[in-house]
């Protein structure tokens, strides 16, 4: 079960949006892309999803997206969108399953199997203590388990998260991290999500992609990707890169000289 | 109150049919002649197969009965019903607490079209409701086509911007045509503001298929809207092809909506009120709305008929002012009170 990108582009309006993309996720690897605010991220994560019209090769599993009925499509391919509409008044119980929708004939009624896939997940994800709550009560991180949870209902074997903790503290982040590199150990479900936080993502991805003006730049795993030459070239970012004693990656800004006091 | 309701289904269950069973005992068995409730029921229990019982009733009690009380109240069992669950569905497809059957254009249409069948005398009392009906989908029609002419992408906004427009628009009209011809004034008038007026079941029957294709129809998909409720983006990539149920719950909610106006003139409020007074009370599931506004709805109209009626009797007044005039201060009691309850 892989998803593999070759060439693929998103014009709208005449705009090139990207362009060239090429990128594959196998099951259990974990993909992120980085890069500047709009070169792109979110438009390669939404056309994996059938939520812009793309050209080029989109294959999962060696067959087109294009040919994979939106439902067949959401059986496979899950979303934790990077702002989630929670709406009000509904339970986090009823929104974890709504993740069930694929499996459901369009007239169906969930059955006690569709509820305990659901009662699976919201224990895997240690979510119980607020499962009865309303969704738009949740905190910034316990939302973000609640999207999740309602993503791993799908019963997917990919992914699909934009920027997942941009709007967490950082305990939440941490956790939030940790929970989804469980899931993808655990489970052989494979992660495509776009980030900002270039060292948390250097401590839990296997593989970068730094998108820059539509087009994937530079590839690879985060120590390779991730030096202050390339975020210099591709952010126009002064940074240092620091190696932890753990070896892990830090991605520290500095400040530059002419604007301190 | 709420959180009980919430978690125990039946509640609810039992509360809409007590409602419903309410209004049609009072619906029935209230009026100028007074027809007692135990021989009405004995009397409808009579008109079962296989079953004999003596009502005790006179023959001028059972015609009151059978011609005019019963078909009157089912009417409007059925239009507020329609009129509600439309209005919850419009509420859902647009993620629009303030959506309602009227929104669209549906009512301004059915106005323009019968106020031309009447003022040009070619409709009669038979004929008007099928003008209202095609006025209905054709003010629809109409909101749609220029919905659509705007732009894909943006398509609630731009629905409901339109529907503004074209109802605007055909009101105007109406209301030119209706001053041309002042002779008629009284007729149109007492159509727009909402009747239940029937003698006999031939309302109730051609109002039947259609209450029974657009509510059937709304409630089969009620869980769909609850996946509309996380948005487009989401609902797609939760495998439902938006586009499509959201056309589908607007063609079968506007049936039930040009369907109601047709049988009853414009009664304005029910289908915007009755969703939000369940909404309050049964939380925001459109499993749970959508069946719930159908019984709550029906019951509701049935109650503001029998004020219409009983209120100013031997004469009656116009029920659509009857639903604003109660219905706003209850509903105005509801908001309070459920906000009393959360803070």
């Amino acid at each position: 079960m892989s998803l593999s990108l070759r060439d693929v582009g998103v014009t709208i309006d005449d705009h090139e949006i990207i362009s060239g993309i090429a990128l594959a996720v196998a099951a259990g690897e974990w993909t992120t892309v980085i890069g500047p605010n709009g070169a792109g991220k979110t438009t390669i994560l939404r056309s994996v999803l059938g939520l812009v019209a793309a050209e080029g090769s989109l294959e999962w599993d060696g067959t087109s997206l294009a040919n994979l009925p939106a439902r067949a499509r959401a059986r496979h391919i899950a979303y934790v969108p990077q702002d989630p509409t929670r709406p009000p008044g509904m339970s986090v119980r009823a929104y974890v399953l709504l993740g069930r929708t694929p499996h459901l004939g369009p007239l169906a009624r969930e059955s006690s199997a569709d509820l305990a896939i659901v009662d699976e997940v919201i224990s895997a994800l240690a979510i119980e203590e607020f499962a009865d709550r309303d969704i738009a009560t949740l905190s910034g991180g316990e939302a973000q388990r609640a999207v999740i949870a309602r993503a791993l209902a799908q019963q997917p074997r990919l992914l699909v998260m934009d920027e997942p903790t941009s709007a967490l503290d950082l305990a939440a982040q941490l956790d939030v991290m940790e929970t989804i590199d469980q899931v993808r150990k655990d489970h052989g479900i494979g992660v495509l999500s776009s980030t900002h936080d270039l060292t948390l993502a250097a401590r839990f991805v296997d593989v970068v992609h730094l998108v820059a003006r539509g087009r994937i730049v530079e590839a690879g795993p985060p120590s390779e990707v991730l030096t202050a030459e390339i975020i210099a070239t591709h952010y126009g970012a002064d940074v240092q890169v620091l190696t932890d004693p753990t070896g892990g990656i830090i991605v520290a800004p500095r400040r530059s000289p002419r604007r301190s006091p | 109150m709420s959180p009980s309701l919430r978690t125990r289904p039946l509640t609810g269950v039992l509360l809409a049919g007590a409602a419903v069973a309410l209004a049609l005992g009072l619906g029935v068995g209230l009026g100028p002649t007074t027809v007692p409730l135990w021989s009405a029921t004995t009397s409808m229990l009579d008109r079962l197969p296989f079953v004999a019982m003596e009502s005790g009733l006179t023959e001028a009690q059972e015609a009151i009965l059978w011609e005019l009380r019963l078909p009157r109240t089912v009417l409007g069992m059925l239009v507020g019903g329609l009129l509600a669950i439309a209005g919850g569905a419009y509420q859902g497809v647009f993620r629009n607490p303030l959506a309602d059957p009227y929104l669209l254009g549906v009512a301004a249409g059915a106005g323009l079209a019968a106020t031309l069948g009447i003022t040009t005398g070619l409709a009669t009392t038979n004929t008007l409701p099928l003008w209202a009906f095609l006025g209905a989908l054709g003010g629809v029609a109409l909101t749609y086509a220029l919905g659509a002419s705007v732009g894909r992408g943006h398509s609630t906004t731009v629905l409901i911007l339109a529907g503004v427009a074209v109802a605007s628009f055909l009101t105007a009209a109406q209301t030119f045509v209706q001053q041309r011809n002042a002779e008629t004034l009284r007729e149109v008038y007492s159509w727009i503001l909402g009747r239940l007026t029937t003698v006999g079941w031939d309302e109730v029957l051609t109002l039947l298929p259609y209450a029974a294709v657009s509510s059937v129809g709304l409630l089969v998909m009620r869980r769909l809207l609850d996946v509309l409720g996380v948005g487009d983006d989401e609902a797609v990539a939760l495998g439902v092809p938006v586009t499509r149920v959201r056309v589908a719950i607007l063609v079968l909610a506007s049936l039930g909506t040009a369907a109601a106006v047709a049988a009853s003139g414009l009664i304005a409020f029910v289908g915007l009120v009755v969703p939000h007074a369940v909404r309050m009370l049964a939380g925001s599931s459109y499993r749970v709305i959508l069946p719930m506004s159908l019984a709550f709805g029906g019951a509701f109209l049935v109650f503001a008929d029998l004020l219409a009626r009983t209120l100013v009797a031997p004469s009656e007044l116009p029920i659509g002012v009857v639903t604003a005039f109660f219905g706003a201060p209850f509903f105005a009691l509801i908001l309070r009170s459920a906000g009393t309850a959360r803070a």
